[in-house]
């Protein structure tokens, strides 16, 4: 296709009068849909599952409950999470930089082999054929199509990285953009290549075991893979399973400082700054992954030690950065118009009753204070003998992905469905406690796992009364308690959640179409 | 804004921001270097290792049990949850303790003296399992095809159980992960 025919694809946003590669849109629209039908089946697993861990409720059978923790952990962490980024990349690469998105054929193509992953993967597990959870340590062994279905997914994913980073090069080439990128892309980039690093583990970890799993059919492949070292799996699985955390933080952040420019009209005060601090996260973010080996046979201290701490916390001083600048940008914004009473009037009168800044306001402050200091005790060498597996972890995790990340995207959605997909926000007065709802669920909930986990609550545990077992094992009587939080916090959420997902999908399916001129647009810098 | 094209963005650090990156530098250093000095403490995890197999392990394990479990005045073996009760032979024998963790068992029970230092192995015979001390809370992987060694001294004395944290398959509600838990015994 050539120029002037593609020139004519593009519509101009009424309210930011971005320029909207039409064809991108739609690729967007498919991403992001995609992603809450995810959320929607992993949060109505959450619910559940959150009060069979609340002992006097006890709602799930045994099988269930394994079953639906395979499928929640799956959808929440991988594919809820994964195809909003993706929608993200498209958005960052083509209607930021005022650029088209090419190869939308192929784009296609990767999405389509996305979703038949996902929808394998869901079959599979829901089948009750692959009861292994979301971190399918071998020798558990699923329906070798569960493994096809991950890398499917995560070869889509792949090919999307490679896609962003050539629309970023074709979008110079064509004219479209000069000059350094700006912040928010320069983050995506972080993440995407993040992601790569990512994938490719998660390549090296399940490939051989989809082959290995095959041999169960297939005598060529018995011959082939007959077995998979357990610690081998867990190293390479690993740094696929939190480096995939690692894309989300770097997308998040990118969102972070998008959500403060939206509701408060912050520009980071020194983008140099910001920028070190996302070059940090790409060198040792991933490192982190050995912090789930650390009690691992066959790993040396130095090993441990060096990895864990991602090179003298080089990573957390990128999040230091963050912690500082991105206040810092909306203090200096507000205090710009006008509000400069006292140390802390920009903050008391910021747009709270917005769902844009409170979602961004709580992501920060759940995912920073919540999430990320649990994570840096957790990952201590020593301290972590006192956490590994148990219920410490997910508390430390949802405090990151659900009240960090998953917020944080939550409230970017709010802005997404009317400036990028063109539709009014029904119900939009109930977004406004949406994010607050959501936010305190979550910090209940996961604050009750953490204490449950700090009382020796193991996770991924079906009954943890042992009713069934030979031995009794006396817990402390206020776990209960903490896993009354648990349930609790999680109905919270869960609210929070169902009252997103009414706003979303009404939202997307039945909004007020909002129009918009389509106008040629052509690269303003081509030769 | 995080949208446009930056203009000049490679600008010095103001003092505010010198000052905060230099406290987050000196933290990160900090915090890093309490893990090393953690090891002058001697409460860090075992590296010691060895590779094995299934077979072999189950093997020396079961020789251990037969050595050291505890007989009653009949000569029958006694017998705790199932599982044969051992005395551990502390490191002054010369012999090792050895834990095989199964589906869905950890066996054997062990018997442990307060204040002497045992040498305990651990592997898995088939999944991968999770040795959960309980109430101490102290957590290790044991995984299939990999000895762990862990040597450690007991300084209380009372019943503790060890709970599998790392799921491990299930086959109904009497049997599985959820019901996978060993007894140790320390004495006087």
């Amino acid at each position: 296709m050539d120029l002037s025919e593609i020139s004519k694809q593009f519509r101009t946003c009424e309210t930011t009068g971005l320029k909207v590669h039409l064809p991108a849109q739609r690729l967007i629209w498919i991403n992001a849909v995609a992603a809450v039908v995810f959320l929607l089946i992993g949060g109505l697993l959450a619910i559940l599952i959150a009060l069979t861990r609340w002992p006097d409720v006890h709602l799930l059978p045994q099988d269930l409950f394994y079953r639906f923790v395979t499928a929640h952990g799956t959808n929440m962490l991988v594919f809820w999470i994964v195809f909003f980024e993706m929608a993200g990349l498209i958005f960052g690469a083509s209607i930021v930089l005022g650029a088209r998105f090419p190869g939308i054929g192929f784009a296609w193509f990767n999405t389509i082999m996305m979703l038949t992953g996902a929808i394998l993967v869901n079959i599979m597990i829901f089948m009750g054929k692959a009861d292994v959870m979301f971190t399918a340590y071998p020798p558990l062994k699923a329906h070798w199509l569960f493994y096809l279905g991950i890398v499917l997914f995560a070869v889509g994913a792949l090919f999307y990285c490679f896609h962003f980073l050539y629309a970023l090069v074709n979008a110079k080439r064509e004219g479209w953009y000069q000059g350094s990128l700006p912040l928010f892309v320069f983050g995506l980039v972080v993440a995407a290549i993040i992601a790569i690093f990512t994938l490719v583990s998660g390549a090296i970890a399940f490939v051989p075991t989809l082959f290995w799993a095959m041999g169960d059919d297939v005598p060529f492949f018995r011959e082939l893979i007959p077995s998979i070292d357990a610690e081998f799996f867990r190293v390479a699985f690993w740094g696929f399973g939190h480096s995939a955390q690692q894309i989300n933080l770097a997308a998040m952040v990118s969102i972070w400082y998008l959500l403060a420019y939206l509701t408060t009209n912050a520009k980071p005060v020194n983008q140099k700054m910001c920028r070190l601090a996302f070059v940090l996260y790409l060198l040792g973010i991933n490192m982190g992954s050995v912090h789930h080996n650390l009690v691992d046979p066959g790993l040396s201290s130095t090993y441990r030690i060096f990895n864990t701490s991602y090179f003298f916390y080089a990573a957390v001083i990128g999040s230091m950065i963050h912690a500082f600048s991105i206040p810092a940008a909306i203090e200096t914004a507000q205090r710009k118009n006008g509000l400069t009473k006292g140390l802390f009037e920009w903050l008391i009168k910021a747009p709270w009753g917005h769902p844009g800044f409170s979602g961004l306001a709580l992501s920060f402050v759940i995912f920073g204070f919540g999430g990320g200091v649990t994570g840096v005790i957790l990952s201590v060498e020593q301290l972590n003998m006192l956490s590994h597996n148990n219920l410490r972890v997910p508390g430390h995790f949802h405090m990151t992905v659900v009240g960090g990340t998953t917020l944080a995207f939550m409230a970017l959605t709010y802005y997404v469905i009317p400036l990028v997909l063109q539709r009014k926000l029904v119900l939009e007065s109930l977004a406004k406690y949406q994010t607050y709802l959501f936010g305190f669920g979550v910090s209940i909930f996961a604050t009750g796992m953490h204490f449950a986990g700090v009382m020796g609550a193991p996770r991924r545990h079906w009954d943890i009364s042992f009713q069934n077992a030979v031995f009794q094992v006396p817990f402390d009587p206020a776990m209960n308690t903490m896993l009354a939080l648990v349930g609790i916090g999680a109905t919270i959420a869960f609210t929070g959640l169902l009252i997103f997902l009414a706003i979303a999908v009404l939202s997307v399916f039945f909004g007020k179409k909002i129009p918009s001129k389509m106008e040629t647009y052509m690269p303003a810098h081509s030769s | 804004m995080p949208l446009e094209k930056p203009t000049n963005w490679w600008k010095p650090f103001n003092k505010e921001e010198k000052l905060w990156v230099t406290l987050a530098v000196i933290w990160g250093i900090i915090m890093f270097i309490m893990m090393p000095l953690g090891h002058l403490w001697n409460q860090n995890v075992s590296e010691e290792t060895y590779r094995t197999t299934e077979k072999e392990y189950k093997e020396v394990a079961e020789r251990f049990i037969d050595k050291y479990k505890i007989l009653d005045e009949a000569g029958q073996p006694v017998k705790a949850g199932g599982m044969h009760v051992v005395n551990a032979p502390d490191i002054t024998t010369g012999d090792d303790v050895f834990l095989i963790a199964e589906a869905w068992r950890f066996r054997p029970a062990l018997v442990f003296k307060k204040g002497k230092t045992y040498r305990v192995h651990m592997s898995s015979l088939d999944f991968q399992h999770g040795f959960s001390l309980q109430p101490q809370n102290l957590n290790f992987q044991v995984l299939p095809g990999y000895d762990f060694v862990i040597t450690f001294t007991p300084n209380e004395t009372g019943t503790f159980h060890i709970v599998c944290n790392e799921y491990c398959s299930y086959a109904g509600p009497n049997n599985g992960h959820d019901t996978m838990v060993g007894q140790i015994t320390v004495e006087e």
